[in-house]
């Protein structure tokens, strides 16, 4: 990948990841840092990256360095309130419910549901073999579908 | 298809997302009625998040080539002592 082609990948994924990461949970500093090494990184092992592998290898490199804040500093996984009250209605719920799930759940869901993943996609990602995925994403799901129920019966 | 407790979330989100055959459908079904305690169904819908959040990522400028490069030069600069 030539640094044109790589200035592309900044413009087409720079505004996702920063929202991934901020959606998992990053305050806006830790946010910042984290696409930074991302990009960083890429620059750096730019002759080994072809552009068709570029958004898995952001994505997982943000994906991994957000599971290790999760076990190493999870105070800096706590999310900023507009990125939780950004919608309304039971979007709102599901997002208040989303910061209830452990940190994988919430990277695994976002980017099924923001970033359109494939389940392959999510598996490359995360490290995590396809089938486990999907489960990972049910068990999720089912937990954000309590939550909203509970919600409801209380309204 | 082994069906298990570990995996049967898995099956459920395939049948849930149309990608399951008939054959798959019918032995998750069995699965399901064999395994009542474990309170799941094949036809419960799931929610899912909707986009609702777009923030520009700030520090875009810090990180085109030209910069990154420029990082590059002045920390080999520092190595060599120039």
């Amino acid at each position: 990948m030539v640094a044109a082609e790589y200035n592309q990948c900044v413009d087409a994924y720079s505004d996702r990841l920063y929202r991934f990461v901020l959606k998992v949970g990053a305050s806006r500093q830790v946010a910042n840092e984290l696409v930074k090494n991302c990009f960083t990184s890429l620059w750096q092992q730019k002759e080994n990256i072809g552009t068709k592998e570029v958004r898995i290898f952001l994505f997982s490199a943000a994906f991994h360095a957000l599971h290790k804040l999760a076990k190493t500093d999870p105070d800096k996984l706590r999310p900023e309130e507009e990125v939780i009250y950004a919608s309304q209605g039971i979007q709102r719920t599901l997002s208040e419910g989303l910061y209830t799930l452990h940190p994988v759940h919430r990277a695994l869901l976002v980017l099924r549901d923001y970033e359109g993943s494939s389940y392959g996609e999510l598996a490359l990602i995360s490290g995590l073999e396809e089938t486990k995925v999907k489960s990972e994403i049910y068990i999720a799901r089912k937990k954000l579908k309590r939550i909203l129920i509970q919600s409801q019966l209380k309204a | 298809m082994n069906l298990d407790a570990k995996n049967i979330g898995a099956y459920l989100l395939d049948l849930s997302e149309g990608r399951c055959t008939v054959e798959q459908r019918d032995e998750i079904l069995k699965y399901l009625r064999e395994n009542p305690k474990m309170g799941l169904s094949a036809q419960e819908q799931l929610p899912s998040l909707s986009e609702d959040f777009f923030p520009r990522y700030p520090a875009k400028t810090g990180i085109y080539a030209q910069e990154l490069s420029r990082a590059e030069e002045q920390e080999e600069d520092v190595a060599i002592g120039w």
